[in-house]
């Protein structure tokens, strides 16, 4: 799930998932039971992998404008009848890189606006942009599909 | 403070569990792709840690090879006792002598003649003259059988001992060796070497005939003594093959316009070999220049786009729907035109003009005819190793090229059963290009025709191999090269 999230389709995420395997693996000896649980820490290594991942495929662009990807919003029968976990996740999937990380990292990671600043080394003012966007896009989705 | 919508896509997205239609449980694939990894399997897959480790072990040899001969005691133990045997019953000898080699002593002066053979090679007359004429005034020539007899300069003391061979050097500066066979060819007395004194041995005391002297000390092994010669290869041309094992990958620069490419640090081998000439320009610099068949090799994953074309779709008397679409696919050696066939459910419906997505992972190799050029500085000379360090440029012409991929067709994310795939167009990669390779190595002289060489090299490309898109690829790569050359 983590790494659906992340990525923009499962070919994508599988890609990401197998790398973050990978490292979850070779950093093993780097996991202290003391101070987190394995679901926690593995799960942080996910995430960092599929950071990695975008950052080696595709440099994370926040300069994107949201009106560029309005016209992304589609109508699909997927998301006619009651919205569930695969819908939205696809609603995610559809926003630019730079969107869907800040917004995962914020909402679902829980981290910070000043702690995602760090980790993507861009400033706090850009992250909550992102964000606001972000959640601008995933509203405007839904309330496409309320409509239709 | 999380407002409703994040609240709702939290509440959503963190639930982890499998759904009835699997939307978001990995394929099998990942798995496969995975345990030959954590299993370390992937034997093309090279650390740079094993470089590193291998580079230090190929150091540690050379060091210990260098170092080896000089640690061996092959000489003192018996010369000391040899020495004091000599002190309990030596006369003493005249002032500056310091060498003597017995008079049955034919086989052992060859032997030792024929291990200083880079002095006794001089046997062009230039060089003769120009060592006669070094001799000192108290050096004393002598011959090597019964047949070759006792000369003397006009400026060289003689001992009277005409017996077989006599060695003396009474100047602590060098030995003059003349032989009648010489004269015999030149009409006058030549000289067939000059060597330091120091390089003679002899196993137990020698007293000189009508001289009453005895040799006190014994001198230094012969290979120490050589140790401070190295072989003189100024001017000659040296011939030889090598074989380069090596390890190459290629990286990328830029972006291309559409799709995605990857090219990870993915070491792959190939075998090189090739031919060459070595000239040496003086006994620091050496011209090298050849032939070589090489090759680089790549990995590659890319992700394109393209339109679905529902002409080509049919349905299957198993219900399922089959297309072949043609999908032009990014390499790191260029564009490669391929066809994929694939089905999928007969009730999904996907419409003409549908952006269907598709990955492709490739295995190409391309073999060069390459000439390089280069030039090699000798750092540190012994005797017979040389330590050198190496660095030139390598012009490539493309000869041929093999290509394997697989492919991955997906729309909307779903994953497609690939049933045919198939190249229809080789890529277009650049069929010139030039490199540089900087490295250091060994020569290992056997004789003054005979050398070995080993050296490390590292590649990296001065030119791309292909231009697509804004992107280019570039090579680099690590060899280990293995050579014998002839010198004349």
């Amino acid at each position: 799930m983590i790494c659906l999230r992340y990525a923009h389709n499962k070919a994508v995420a599988e890609d990401m998932l197998q790398e973050g395997l990978i490292s979850v693996f070779k950093d093993l000896r780097q996991f202290d039971p003391g101070k987190a649980a394995f679901s926690a820490w593995s799960n942080k290594v996910m995430v960092n992998a599929a950071l990695q991942h975008l950052r080696k495929w595709k440099k994370l662009s926040f300069d994107q404008q949201l009106e560029d990807y309005e016209n992304q919003l589609v109508n699909n029968d997927d998301v006619m009848g009651s919205l569930g976990t695969k819908e939205l996740m696809k609603f995610v999937q559809r926003l630019p890189d730079g969107y869907r990380v800040v917004f995962n990292l914020y909402v679902i990671e829980g981290y910070k606006h000043k702690e995602i600043a760090a980790i993507l080394s861009i400033s706090e003012s850009t992250s909550k942009t992102q964000l606001l966007k972000a959640k601008k896009m995933l509203r405007n989705q839904l309330e496409t599909v309320l409509e239709y | 403070m999380a407002d409703n919508l994040e609240s709702y896509f939290k509440k959503h997205l963190s639930d982890d569990s499998p759904s009835a239609d699997n939307w978001n449980v990995p394929s099998d694939k990942v798995w496969e792709n995975v345990l030959p990894v954590i299993q370390k399997k992937r034997g093309l897959f090279i650390p740079w840690r094993y470089f590193y480790l291998m580079g230090g072990l190929i150091l540690a040899a050379l060091l210990l090879m260098l170092l080896w001969p000089a640690s061996l005691p092959e000489i003192q133990p018996a010369n000391q006792d040899l020495q004091t045997k000599i002190e309990e019953t030596a006369v003493s000898p005249p002032e500056n002598t310091q060498t003597v080699i017995r008079e049955d002593s034919e086989e052992f002066i060859a032997e030792k003649d024929n291990s200083i053979s880079q002095k006794i090679s001089t046997d062009r007359k230039g060089e003769m003259a120009e060592n006669e004429a070094s001799i000192p005034e108290n050096t004393v020539a002598a011959g090597t059988s019964d047949k070759t007899a006792v000369r003397q300069k006009a400026k060289v003391k003689q001992i009277d001992y005409t017996g077989g061979a006599v060695y003396i050097n009474n100047s602590n500066e060098g030995l003059a060796h003349f032989s009648e066979d010489d004269e015999r060819e030149n009409g006058q007395l030549t000289a067939l070497s000059f060597r330091p004194a120091d390089s003679i041995i002899f196993e137990e005391p020698v007293f000189l005939p009508n001289s009453g002297v005895a040799v006190k000390a014994s001198l230094p092994e012969t290979e120490t003594a050589r140790g401070k010669e190295p072989f003189d290869n100024k001017g000659k041309i040296g011939m030889g093959a090598f074989f380069a094992p090596t390890l190459t990958s290629t990286f990328l620069k830029g972006e291309l316009n559409t799709g995605l490419m990857e090219a990870g640090n993915m070491f792959l081998y190939a075998g090189n070999w090739g031919f060459e000439l070595k000239y040496h320009i003086s006994n620091r610099f050496t011209l090298v220049a050849g032939i070589e068949k090489s090759e680089i090799k790549s990995w590659s994953k890319s992700l394109v786009d393209f339109g679905y074309d529902s002409s080509t779709e049919y349905m299957m008397d198993n219900g399922e729907k089959e297309n072949t679409s043609a999908v032009p696919m990014p390499t790191p050696f260029g564009e490669i035109a391929t066809e994929i066939t694939y089905r999928f459910p007969g009730e999904q419906e996907i419409p003409d003009g549908e952006i269907m997505q598709s990955v492709l992972e490739t295995h190409q190799e391309i073999r060069y005819f390459s000439i390089p050029l280069g030039i090699e500085f000798n750092i540190i000379r012994f005797s017979r190793f040389n330590w050198f360090a190496e660095t030139g440029v390598r012009y490539n012409r493309a000869l041929k090229d093999a290509t394997q991929f697989t492919s991955r067709i997906l729309h909307n994310g779903d994953e497609m059963q690939v049933v045919a795939e198939e190249m229809t167009s080789h890529p277009a990669y650049t069929e010139n290009y030039l490199n540089f390779y900087i490295g250091t190595g060994v020569n290992y002289q056997f004789s003054k025709s005979f050398q070995i060489s080993g050296s490390a090299r590292y590649f990296g490309s001065i030119t791309n191999v292909n231009l697509q898109d804004n992107m280019s690829t570039y090579v680099h790569g690590f060899s280990l090269k293995i050579g014998i050359s002839y010198l004349f």
